[in-house]
């Protein structure tokens, strides 16, 4: 069974059509890159896999149950957004304690799980630092920590390595095929990429697929 | 538009959370000025009424009062507005805070501020009344003006210059029409404030001068004539809620600065400039300080008499009939407006939320603001008279009724933050598997928690010093300062003179510090 199915999904905006008709699948573990330019519905696919959107038609289908009328927090879909949101009221630790904190888990277990994730992303140093001091890298990289905090099923990751300068990215890009791979063992965990730059798919996911207009092909 | 929304937040797009404060505006204020209005057509007195000895007087001392205390208010404010709006000086955020602090002042603190500053010969004076009414409504202009006045550009004025106009017709053709919306509404807001005048003109007017809100009040409660009242509280509604509908219909600014996000240099202030200020804050001190000494004195010796029978130490003495527990009041003051607040602030919250989804909302919080206290309260007791609707002794139906007069004032200050809330954290919040309240709970309200901290700051203020709904509902046995006070500067005596000033010295001391925390955290 696949881990995530898009089917025939279509989304309109303003009598602009964004994505049309476009399927995938991918299995427990898969890394996909969705490549293409600026505008062709990559970010808005994501999405609508999220929660955050809604399809005009097509489902999207989570280890085989439909999930299209299901709201973003009972999905297990765990996101980076291309510009992080980190809650600017919390610091480093609490945003990546967010998701554990909602779930009720155990004040000790959860700092553990913390220091864990805050270690794997290479951020321990900065565990009370306030979000709004971070560099564009290190956002991201407690973006990414607060998104695997309870291992999503699916996991969406919007531009990653977009607006980070050259040194910053190649070290990041490391470290993200490094955790990527190493959810995928652990947990199963399958990833969405979204990029636009090929170079980026073909070294962070297992298979690429282009959304030149809108339409997977 | 429902469909774009995420789909855990579509359910609640209903406007539910505005319900609790509709139900309150709808129990407390439009149910009794529906009663009111019903009573006054039944009644058959509507033509009659007018004729009635000083009813006529009342509106039409009204009108002059609201007129002439517009006229004083702009020619004291233009200076310290024209300064603070266009110039910069070291104390600029501290020296705004006091000026606009006075709004907040219990009016019966302002009443007795002045009738403490003032010499005899000027107390029960209509100058009395306008000095007062400037002192207070100087606060509302400033506050009005002043963010426009500062966003003008000095380039524009300067280049205003270049092109051949003097010093006043740069000013006259270039900031003139940015600001002048504000000056208008501002000023339609201060003939509304001082025509409908209660507290200050009940403690300084003297008998012989009633506004309409003096006269409904006098009539329903020392008269007795209900019918005149009623006609009176439902005309005083009909006039101020058409104007209110008006104000708000034509608040868009009839010039718009292109780039109002971009920071305005101001020239340093000079002499003159720092001169002007320096009188303002004098002419805004000088009254409470006068306050604060007479609250010390007794029989023109230095005396903490006043305090003392404020904290219970001393009794006020006088013929037993007439014993009042200044104490009691003080204690009730406190304990009415914490339950104006933790009801205020979260209906209003509600309110907010809903209107900055749907701006139709607004209208619940708009209620309140439209129907002036006096009448809300005189309403109040002629609706909720019988049976188990018998409420008039209740006690919370004080600080309810504080709640639905705050509403306005929460709803004002919120709405604006709910609707900039960003979506992104609400998002990504989902993403991490909160549901719609969690994500409330943990990432909204927080966010959200400066507004609500300024809001419940407001609200505690105004429940402090409401007097108009307040002189209606409170017994003997409930009064709250605002109405001891008022009840002790119409006794004769030195002691009660004393108490009353120590009442309003502390009303004075508590809402100054709550708004100056407010204002203060808001400007770092």
């Amino acid at each position: 069974m696949s881990r995530l199915d898009v089917l025939s999904l279509t989304k309109v905006f303003d009598e602009r059509t964004v994505l049309d008709g476009v399927s995938f699948s991918i299995e427990p573990g898969e890394r996909l890159a969705l490549v293409g330019p600026s505008g062709c519905g990559k970010s808005t696919l994501l999405r609508i896999v999220a929660g955050l959107e809604t399809p005009d038609r097509g489902r999207i289908e989570i280890d085989g149950v439909d999930v299209t009328n299901v709201p973003t927090h009972r999905r297990e879909v765990g996101m980076v957004f291309q510009d992080d949101q980190l809650f600017p009221h919390l610091d480093v630790a609490a945003n990546v304690a967010f998701a554990l904190r909602v779930r009720g888990t155990e004040r000790s277990e959860r700092i553990r799980r913390v220091d864990q994730l805050l270690d794997l992303v290479g951020m321990r140093h900065l565990a009370a630092a306030n979000v709004g001091r971070l560099s564009g890298g290190e956002a991201k990289r407690v973006a990414l920590a607060r998104s695997l905090a309870v291992a999503p099923r699916v996991l969406l990751l919007d531009e990653p390595l977009t607006g980070l300068d050259r040194e910053r990215r190649d070290s990041l890009m490391d470290d993200l095929r490094r955790i990527l791979r190493s959810m995928a063992e652990s947990s199963g965990t399958s990833v969405v990429l979204v990029t636009h730059d090929p170079d980026e798919a073909a070294f962070l996911a297992d298979r690429t697929l282009r959304l030149p207009d809108g339409r997977a092909r | 538009m429902e469909k774009d929304r995420p789909l855990n937040q579509r359910a609640r797009s209903i406007g539910a959370s505005a319900w609790p404060a509709t139900a309150l505006v709808a129990l407390l204020v439009a149910a009794p000025v529906v009663v009111l209005a019903a009573r006054s057509v039944r009644g058959g007195d509507i033509v009659e009424v007018w004729s009635r000895p000083g009813v006529l007087d009342a509106v039409r001392f009204s009108i002059v009062i609201g007129l002439s205390s517009t006229l004083v208010t702009l020619v004291v404010a233009a200076g310290p507005t024209i300064v603070i709006g266009r110039r910069r000086f070291r104390g600029r955020a501290a020296a705004l805070a006091v000026l606009t602090a006075p709004f907040v002042l219990p009016t019966v603190v302002v009443g007795s501020a002045f009738l403490a500053l003032l010499p005899d010969r000027f107390d029960r004076t209509v100058w009395a009344v306008l000095a007062a009414h400037a002192f207070f409504n100087a606060s509302v202009v400033i506050r009005q003006v002043v963010p426009l006045l500062e966003s003008v550009p000095e380039e524009l004025i300067e280049a205003a210059r270049t092109l051949g106009a003097g010093p006043v017709r740069a000013w006259t053709s270039v900031a003139w029409p940015i600001v002048r919306p504000a000056v208008a509404s501002a000023a339609g807001l201060v003939f509304l404030l001082s025509a409908t005048s209660f507290g200050v003109v009940r403690i300084l007017g003297g008998p012989s001068r009633a506004t309409i809100d003096v006269e409904i009040h006098r009539r329903a409660v020392l008269l007795g004539d209900l019918s005149g009242a009623t006609i009176l509280a439902v005309a005083q509604t009909l006039a101020v809620a058409t104007a209110v509908s008006i104000a708000a219909r034509r608040r868009r600014p009839a010039v718009r600065l292109r780039h109002s996000a971009t920071v305005v240099t101001l020239p340093t202030a000079g002499r003159a400039a720092r001169l002007v200020i320096v009188a303002s804050i004098t002419v805004v001190v000088a009254p409470l300080v006068a306050l604060v000494a007479s609250s010390m004195r007794v029989g023109g010796d230095w005396s903490l008499a006043g305090w003392r029978m404020l904290i219970g130490l001393e009794p006020l003495g006088g013929p037993s009939a007439l014993r009042i527990d200044v104490a009691d009041a003080l204690v009730r003051s406190l304990a009415v407006a914490v339950g104006a607040v933790l009801l205020a602030t979260p209906l209003g919250l509600g309110a907010a939320v809903a209107a900055a989804r749907n701006s139709r909302w607004r209208v619940v919080s708009m209620v309140p603001a439209a129907v002036s206290a006096i009448v809300v309260g005189f309403g109040i007791i002629v609706t909720y008279d019988r049976g188990f609707l018998d409420w008039r002794g209740s006690w919370w139906l004080v600080p309810a009724v504080h709640a639905s007069v705050a509403l306005p004032f929460v709803t004002r200050v919120v709405e604006p933050l709910v609707a900039a809330l960003p979506r992104g954290p609400e998002e990504a919040a989902a993403t991490l598997g909160a549901d719609p309240w969690t994500t409330w709970r943990l990432v909204r309200l927080p966010l959200l928690r400066p507004a609500i901290s300024t809001a419940a700051a407001f609200s505690a203020a105004l429940s402090l010093g409401e007097f108009g709904a307040t002189a209606f509902l409170a017994r003997t046995d409930s009064r709250t300062l605002p109405v001891l006070v008022d009840l002790l500067v119409g006794r004769s005596g030195e002691r009660p003179f004393a108490a009353a000033m120590a009442a309003s010295t502390l009303l004075f001391v508590i809402t100054f510090a709550l708004v100056l925390g407010v204002e203060r955290r808001r400007s770092t």
